[in-house]
Parts: C-alpha cells; structure tokens; sequence
C-alpha cells in the first residue's frame, strides 16, 4: 500500500520546466525525508543527471527510471515522497497514467501565450484524470518568470484566472537552475550563489506540503 | 501597451483566436508615445530575394533522394 506523497511534474507542453522543477523539489524534499525521483520521461534527462551527478545526488534522494505506476507503487512503499519527471509527449499516455494515482501535479507554465493556450489542455488532463483519482491536487506554477517583463506579470494575472488554481511562489528565470545541472547538482548545493532559488524551492513545498 | 491591454490580450486569445482576435489596427496615433519606436525597429525582415529561375552551378544529386542540396 503506497505511504508516500507522491507528486508529478506534468505537462503536455515541452521545455516548461518539468525535469528542472522535478529535481529541485526532490532535492528540497529530500531534507525532509527520503525521496526517490522517479525519471518517466523515455528522454532519460535526470538518469543522465544522477549518472552525471554520480555521488553528489543529495544525500537521502534515489534517482530511478520507470513509466509504469507499478514503479510508482513500488517506490511510494519503500521512500517519504516520490517525485516523478512526466514526458511532454502524449505517446503511451505516461503522463495519463501517472495523473490517476498521484496525490499532486504540478504544471509549469512559461510565460507565453503559447504555454497558457497549452495549460487548457494540461486541465483537462487534470479533469480526465480526476475521473478515477478524484483526490488529485493539481496547480499551475509559473516558471522562468522575467521580473521586468510585462507579459510575465500578465500572464500571473491570467493564469490566476484559469480553472486550475495557481502557486502563489513563482520560480524565476536564473542561471543557477542551470548551472547546478552542470555541476550535478540541485541548487541546494551551490551555496550562497542559489540562496534565492532555494528560497523558491522551499516557498513552493510550504505551499503543497 | 499596458497591463490591462496585455491580459485582455492573453485572456481573449484562449478563446478561438479567428471569434476573438482584435481586428482593428490601432492607428499611429493611438499609440503611446513608448510604442511608437521607429519603423525600422519593427519592420519584418526584408522579404528574402527572389529566387534565380535556374540555379548558376550545377545541381548536385543524392542517390536515394530527390532533393537538391547546396554545397
Ligand atoms: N527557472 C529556470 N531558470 C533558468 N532556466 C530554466 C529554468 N527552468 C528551466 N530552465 C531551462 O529551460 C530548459 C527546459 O527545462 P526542462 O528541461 O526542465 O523542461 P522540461 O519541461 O522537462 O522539458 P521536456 O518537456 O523536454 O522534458 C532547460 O534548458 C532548463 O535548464
Ligand atoms: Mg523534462
């Protein structure tokens, strides 16, 4: 019987910030219990992360592979939480499956037009989803957010207005989210360099926890 | 453009663009003064030469493929 809070980063939409986010909340988490992150994606981006990382994933935090909910099930018995990167593609339907038995979802959202026309379908998804796990906890999140930009702020605003409820926290457009990858890291272990995208991190898991 | 002009923007083009997309062109005049950048500013690049009828070397041709590529 599956005792962790499970969580999917989930979008249809490429490039948002799933695989990034993924990591980085289980890194955050993994400070808070154990942690596997489960990597559904057939892109393979945080196994060749961990691989990358090699010793230095946080210490409490296991990097797996799977697309079945099988995995899922088998992991969310043996960790605190589970984190699973979904696929931007519809292929197989991973990220369908996926959707009916986590406890969160998590979308980001760029902001652009293009990102917000796609968040309706992320909804439905939600809502199909719903069907057979109407516990399911979904919200938007806004990444990559551009502080002087005009249409960032717009699309705060709008987004706030679409049926899926969106996170109060907003993750930033900044450097170190994609440095640490380089270093194999999470920003947890960059230092005073990533102090304020730890902050976003950690503002985001007060905000679902 | 303002906020309010940029979220109304947003939150119509959810909606079909071709039912809700603003048809009408704002003139100059209507434009803040931040807007009115010079044409060049804005301009859409230049429409790419027209293409020679016959191309001035020879074309050379891939076993196994019916495209033409350059050099
Ligand atoms: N907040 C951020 N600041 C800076 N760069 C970011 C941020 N979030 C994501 N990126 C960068 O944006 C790109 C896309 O991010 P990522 O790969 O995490 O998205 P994804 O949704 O997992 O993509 P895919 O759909 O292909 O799996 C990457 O280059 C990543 O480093
Ligand atoms: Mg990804």
């Amino acid at each position: 019987m599956p005792s962790a809070k499970t969580f999917a980063l989930a979008n249809l939409k490429g490039g948002c910030g799933k695989s990034t986010l993924a990591l980085n909340l289980a890194a955050g988490l993994a400070q808070r219990g154990s942690v596997a992150l489960l990597d559904a994606d057939p892109q393979g981006a945080l196994q060749h992360w961990s691989q990358w990382a090699a010793g230095d994933v946080s210490a409490g935090m296991e990097v797996h592979a799977g697309s079945t909910v099988e995995r899922l099930d088998e992991l969310a018995s043996r960790f605190d939480y589970v984190v699973v990167d979904c696929p931007p593609s519809v292929d197989m339907n991973i990220t369908g499956r996926f959707l009916k038995r986590v406890d969160q979802a998590l979308i980001p959202v760029l902001p652009s037009p293009l990102d917000l026309w796609a968040s309706s379908s992320a909804s439905q998804a939600i809502d199909k989803a719903r069907g057979s796990n109407p516990g399911l906890k979904a919200w938007l999140l806004l990444n990559q957010v551009e502080d002087k930009s005009a249409l960032s702020r717009a699309m705060s605003q709008v987004l706030g207005q679409m049926p899926l409820p969106i996170l109060q926290s907003t993750v930033k457009r900044r450097a170190v989210f994609r440095l640490a990858m380089l270093e194999g890291k999470s920003v947890y272990q960059l230092g005073p360099r990533a102090r304020d995208a730890v902050q976003e991190i950690e503002s985001i898991l007060q905000e679902v926890l | 453009m303002s906020k309010n002009t940029l979220q109304d923007k947003l939150k119509a083009s959810i909606q079909s663009p071709a039912a809700t997309r603003p048809r009408t062109t704002r003139t100059a005049a209507a434009k803040t003064a931040s807007e009115s950048k010079p044409v060049e500013a804005v301009a859409p690049a230049p429409a790419p030469a027209a293409k020679p009828a016959k191309p001035a070397e020879p074309k050379k041709i891939y076993l196994n493929d019916d495209r033409v590529w350059p050099d």
